[in-house]
C-alpha cells in the first residue's frame, strides 16, 4: 500500500512537471510572436521617405491655388457669370480636385471655411488648408485677391 | 526532470534607409526638372506643363522619365483634375519594390497630378 501511494505520487510529480514544461514553452512562444510582431510592425516605419508629403503637398496647393482659381473664374466669367459668382464656382470646384490630388498623393487635403467676399469688385478668397496623413497634420491659411475686370 | 527549450527566430534584415530615400528623391528630382525646362514657346511657366496644355501627355511622361537617374526605372502616371490616374509614355512591369513621388502641375485651369513608381533597374 505504502509502495502505491509512492508510486502514485511519483507519477503527479512528473504529470505536474509536464505541465510546467508545457507553459513556459507555450508562454517563450507566445513571447517571441510578439518580438516578431513588433519587429514585423515596425520595418516599414523608418523608410516612410514621404514622411513630410503633408508639408510638401500643402505648400503645392498653397503656392497654385490663387492662378487656378483666377484661371478657372476666367472661364465662368467670360461666359457671362459675375464675378463673384465666377470666383466662388472655381474655388468650390477645386476643392474637389485638391481633396482627389490628395487622394492620389496619399494625404488628405481639404479647403475648410473658404469665404468669398467681393468689395470695389475685387473678390477676396480666404479658406483654411488642412492637410494630413498618417504622420502629421497641419492646418494654414491662404488668402488671395482676385480682379477679374483687371 | 529537466527540459531546455531554445527558440531562434530569423526576422529580416531592415534595408538601408538610404536605398528608398534615393528612390523617392531621384523620382522628386525628375519632375522638379520636369518643372524647371523652360517652354518653348514661352507661354507656359514650364515644358512639362506645355506638354499638359497640348495634350501630349505621353511625350510629357517620356520627358520625366528621361529625366530620372540612370539605374533606375519608372512608370508614369498622370491624372487631370479629379479624374483617374492613366499611365502614359514607357510603361513597364515593376521589377521590384517600388517607390511613388508625387508632383502636382498646375496648367492653366487644370490641375494635374503626376506619380512617379520608381524601381531599382535589374532587382
Amino acid at each position: 500500500m505504502g509502495a502505491w501511494l509512492l508510486m502514485r505520487n511519483s507519477s503527479k510529480d512528473e504529470r505536474g512537471q509536464m505541465l510546467l514544461a508545457t507553459g513556459v514553452v507555450l508562454m517563450m512562444s507566445l513571447l517571441s510572436m510578439a518580438i516578431f510582431g513588433v519587429k514585423m510592425a515596425g520595418i516599414s516605419m523608418p523608410y516612410d521617405t514621404a514622411g513630410d508629403d503633408s508639408i510638401q503637398a500643402s505648400g503645392d496647393i498653397a503656392e497654385t491655388l490663387p492662378s487656378l482659381t483666377e484661371a478657372r473664374a476666367q472661364v465662368w466669367y467670360d461666359a457671362g457669370l459675375s464675378e463673384f459668382e465666377s470666383v466662388d464656382k472655381s474655388i468650390n470646384s477645386l476643392h474637389d480636385d485638391v481633396l482627389h490630388h490628395g487622394e492620389l498623393r496619399g494625404v488628405e487635403l481639404k479647403l475648410l471655411n473658404i469665404t468669398v467676399v467681393e468689395l470695389d469688385g475685387v473678390v477676396s478668397v480666404s479658406a483654411e488648408l488642412g492637410a494630413a496623413d498618417r504622420n502629421s497634420m497641419l492646418t494654414r491659411i491662404i488668402s488671395f485677391e482676385i480682379d477679374l475686370d483687371d | 526532470m529537466t527540459a531546455a527549450f531554445l527558440i531562434t527566430i530569423n526576422v529580416p534584415d531592415e534595408p538601408s534607409i538610404s536605398l528608398d530615400a534615393e528612390m523617392h528623391f531621384a523620382g522628386e528630382d525628375a519632375i522638379n526638372l520636369g518643372l524647371a525646362t523652360a517652354s518653348e514657346d514661352g507661354t507656359y511657366d514650364s515644358k512639362l506643363a506645355e506638354l499638359l496644355a497640348a495634350g501630349n501627355e505621353d511625350d510629357a511622361c517620356e520627358m520625366v522619365q528621361n529625366y530620372l537617374a540612370s539605374g533606375l526605372e519608372t512608370n508614369c502616371w498622370l491624372a487631370k483634375d479629379s479624374g483617374t490616374s492613366q499611365p502614359y509614355g514607357e510603361v513597364a512591369n515593376p521589377g521590384s519594390r517600388t517607390v511613388t513621388a508625387h508632383g502636382l502641375v498646375a496648367v492653366d485651369d487644370h490641375l494635374w497630378t503626376i506619380s512617379l513608381d520608381i524601381w531599382e533597374r535589374g532587382s
